[in-house]
């Protein structure tokens, strides 16, 4: 049952999901003294940039990049995180834009809470881990990872046994099991669609084996094995703990295949599998890396250098088309390869560890069920104007980062930017800075 | 720390939660005692002797990437630690429980 929309909120702008893009947008606006809310369907902010071992071409932790803006957006007087919350719905409407969401039901009092785990370590119950990409486990009751903002426990129904532990070992009394979904709606002049992206499915060719075969593996697997305080503490694969000698990267596994559904190219998997490659050759000095690609494209500032290194380290750069991966004996995998450079067609097989695909990036939320926001023909949100490239086909909506499509890092957050300053813009042509007499009046009204 | 007595109200909010989400229903329990005796046996095993994951899962008949997934957890919560490695494979032990506090002085 979820309880009636009787609290309200008013703000300039509301910022939809809490990852890098979002975040940045809502740092610009609120650094320019608009009040803005930040929706997060998880139980943190950080988005997948925050899931990451380390960025490329840089080589910069990518924690020591997101966890700063985290904690500003989490400290800013400006900004308001509605975390574990979901988007309902987005009318506009002539003064502005009315957006409903559902804050999910935590089970922890967020103000009595005081992040220090005691209810975790009580519990007993334990389950995959969806921030590890089910590899490690996480209780039922816990912390969404060691980082994370706000630093309050979550209680996850569907997997607690309501034995009561966390309730006996909470110093502050903080457990709430009479918690109920709630529905909430923020007034603001302007949105921000930042909702990012997912990758598609492991599964989506079955000729590759995910299905039957536990070490073909997603990069972002591949970004939580990497990372230091990932499930294991180290590179092993997912079947039996092996330490991987040889480890695979089949290029364009999930886009640039209209049969699939995405004809279009993800543009980042060249560079992540190649910054991969060069954090496992650091991490496995004896390994073999191989890159199985069709082409590599290393676009941006720094990128071509950093590919150029990578060969130089020994990474094995294969040109082909890989049409099928069988499983092998002793969880190994055989893959198969068409080599497009050579003389005449070749096909070889090859014995690896491990695999991971590169799969395709796809949108994350479709806005379409629930605002007038149109998407495209690839489903990310549709930018109709090519001279305003943040802007939607709804006057005051705006978009940031992968939600307008496969980007960077480096592009979501330049882009966030320019978001940012679209919206400022259209808050400053409506009359709506901070401190104006339209927003005190509506603030005193909230 | 001492446990606390849960109160009458939170034993209330309790049973309704319980009722509302299917706390007691019999998958959930049954996966619970699963993951109760696999972790049980994991722990004995390597109270006797620190191991690999494809050795433990021979020795107790458990899937490889469940006892993997076990140990992951294990580690993350402070069971277990790396004690080297075997023929490609980690090697894990329990962790030694901690000394008694030091008295003030």
């Amino acid at each position: 049952m979820i309880a009636s929309a009787n609290n309200e909120r008013r703000k300039n702008t509301v910022v939809i999901g809490g990852g890098i893009a979002g975040l940045q947008a809502a740092l610009d606006l609120a650094d320019q003294g608009y009040k803005v809310a930040v929706v997060e369907r998880q139980a943190s902010i950080g988005g997948r940039m925050i899931s990451l071992s380390k960025v490329y071409p840089t080589l910069d932790c990518a924690s020591c990049i997101t966890t700063p803006k985290m904690s500003a957006a989490a400290h800013h007087e400006n900004i308001e995180l509605l975390t574990y919350t979901e988007v309902d719905s987005i009318s506009p409407g002539p003064h502005g834009h009315t957006v409903v969401v559902t804050r999910k039901p935590t089970y922890v009092n967020a103000e009595k809470c005081i992040g220090c785990r005691l209810c975790e370590y009580a519990c007993d119950t334990e389950h995959p881990d969806d921030f590890e990409q089910d590899l490690g486990s996480v209780r039922a009751i816990s912390v969404a990872f060691t980082n994370a903002i706000p630093q309050k426990a979550v209680l996850d129904a569907d997997y607690c046994l309501a034995c009561g532990l966390c309730l006996r070992a909470c110093p502050t009394d903080a457990i709430e099991f009479d918690q109920q979904p709630r529905q909430e709606t923020i007034h603001a002049d302007t949105v921000i669609v930042a909702s990012g992206f997912q990758l598609n499915a492991l599964t989506i060719k079955p000729q590759y084996g995910a299905d039957k075969n536990q070490n073909v593996i997603s990069p972002l697997t591949l970004e939580r094995l990497l990372a230091p305080h990932g499930p294991y503490g180290r590179v092993l694969r997912p079947s039996d703990g092996k330490i991987p000698d040889s480890i695979a990267f089949v290029q364009c596994a999930g886009s640039r295949d209209e049969t699939i559904g995405v004809p279009y190219c993800s543009r980042v998997c060249c560079m992540y599998a190649i910054k991969q490659a060069m954090l496992l050759s650091g991490s496995l000095p004896t390994a073999d890396i191989t890159i199985y690609y069709m082409d590599i494209r290393a676009f941006g500032k720094g990128y071509e250098q950093f590919y150029q290194n990578a060969k130089a380290m020994g990474i094995n750069f294969v040109r082909g088309k890989v049409s099928k991966i069988d499983s092998a004996d002793k969880d190994d995998l055989l893959v198969h390869v068409e080599l497009t450079e050579e003389a005449q067609d070749c096909v070889r097989k090859q014995r690896h560890d491990l695999v991971v695909l590169a799969q395709g990036m796809i949108p994350q939320w479709n806005p379409t069920a629930s605002s007038p926001v149109h998407i495209g023909r690839d489903g990310f949100v549709a930018t109709p104007d090519a001279g305003s490239p943040c802007s939607t086909n709804v006057p005051g909506i705006f978009v940031a980062g992968t939600a307008g499509g496969p980007k960077d890092i480096v592009d979501s957050i330049a882009e966030a930017g320019a978001a940012a300053m679209e919206a400022g813009r259209y808050l400053s042509m409506r009359g709506a800075s901070s401190d104006s007499p339209r927003t005190v009046a509506l603030e005193l009204m909230a | 720390m001492a446990k606390k007595a849960i109160t009458a109200e939170q034993k209330k909010a309790l049973a309704d939660f319980r009722a509302r989400t299917g706390g007691s229903d019999e998958l959930k329990l049954k996966r619970h005692k699963d993951f109760l005796t696999a972790r049980k046996a994991i722990r004995k095993s390597l109270q006797n002797q620190p191991d690999t994951v494809p050795a433990l899962a021979q020795s107790l008949n458990l899937p490889a990437p469940d006892v993997l997934r076990h140990i992951a957890g294990m580690r993350k919560y402070g069971e277990v630690r790396e004690l080297g490695e075997t023929d490609g494979y980690v090697r894990y032990g329990l962790t030694e429980p901690e000394p008694a506090s030091p008295k003030k002085l």
